[in-house]
């Protein structure tokens, strides 16, 4: 095979690749957000790091924020001391608004080392891949804003800072 | 050379395209738009996703959305970077750098080849299968690499840096 072609079945591949993938595009909901704003939040249900057992469901009458995560991220650890702070922040002023910290790989011993290491003290959910099908969790971190009556409130992808995390709340909190 | 030869050249007659590359018929746009293609070829997905964000959540969360598909090709570029100072540093070859960027067109191919066949089958690839392409691409690329340090050297001083 002369370079010339050899060039053009490489350009042939990438052509033929981005059409198998724009096939597959139709079939997998893409195109649109599974959770859009005011949508109702799908339910979030699974072991606590500390124990015990987390339902969004039973969250209903505060805002919860949602911080989808995995103790590999890079962008998640550091993110997470932040949001451990804003945790604080809302603990200590009497906020109702909580935030949980979902991790997307659900293996208690590496999010138990990641909780020691970043030294978080805020809830640690261990999801089993639904919570991250269902809100369409395509990149980490995000974080998902419900308010009160358990819809879909914010949404914020990657790595969101303290000021842009407590506004997020405070802003469902009071609309 | 034209556009097709000089990347698939590298693939089926790497010496005596790399030879040709260094004395001076090196493109530095080549691999840039391969780098681009691939990432909207293999991100496809993500990429539309991104544009129901945007609908959605507005452009800022959409701008977050495309920053992080960007990143796919981070490894990509370290790689070309540190494959361009080494060959920089055995050599003084004055396209160097544009040089060992071709090397990186292996470990497309091999990329490709595996992400098409992956595609195509409707499968999910395991880890170890993942971690084989790696490994194929990163040693065919190595190759290439080698090749072209071979050719760099041996090309006359005069014929290098004109």
């Amino acid at each position: 095979m002369s370079g010339k072609w050899a060039g053009r079945a490489l350009l042939a591949m990438l052509a033929l690749l981005f059409a198998l993938r724009v096939v597959q595009l139709k079939g997998k909901g893409l195109l649109h957000v599974a959770t859009p704003r005011g949508s109702q939040a799908p339910e979030v249900a699974g072991p606590l790091l500390s124990g015990d057992r987390f339902r969004l469901a039973d969250e209903r009458g505060h805002a919860v924020a949602l911080v989808f995560w995995a103790p590999w991220c890079g962008p998640c650890r550091a993110e997470l001391p932040g949001v451990e702070r804003v945790w604080k922040r809302l603990q200590s002023s009497g906020h109702a608004a909580h935030i949980v910290a979902v991790d997307t790989e659900g293996n208690a011993d590496t999010a138990r080392e990641a909780q020691a290491r970043l030294g978080l003290t805020m809830p640690i959910v261990l999801d089993d891949g639904s919570a991250s099908a269902a809100y369409q969790v395509t990149m980490i971190p995000q974080t998902v804003i419900v308010d009160g009556a358990g819809k879909v409130a914010a949404l914020i992808r990657g790595e969101a800072s303290e000021d842009e995390l407590m506004r997020a709340i405070e802003r469902v909190e009071r609309p | 050379m034209s556009f097709d030869e000089r990347i698939g050249g590298v693939l089926v007659a790497p010496r005596r395209t790399f030879a040709r590359l260094v004395g001076g018929e090196a493109r530095a746009s080549d691999v840039a738009w391969l780098l681009v293609l691939r990432l909207v070829a293999g991100e496809l997905d993500r990429f539309a996703h991104t544009v129901a964000v945007m609908r959605e959540f507005g452009v800022g969360a959409a701008a977050q959305e495309v920053l992080a598909v960007s990143s796919a090709v981070l490894p990509d570029v370290v790689g070309i970077l540190a494959a361009g100072m080494m060959l920089q540093l055995f050599c003084k070859a004055k396209h160097a750098f544009d040089v060992a960027a071709y090397a990186w067109i292996p470990y497309l191919a091999v990329q490709l080849v595996a992400a098409l066949a992956f595609t195509a089958l409707r499968l999910a690839p395991s880890p170890r299968a993942q971690s084989l392409v790696q490994v194929a691409g990163l040693a065919w690329a190595v190759a290439a690499w080698v090749v072209a340090l071979v050719e760099a050297r041996n090309v006359p001083e005069q014929k290098v840096t004109t």
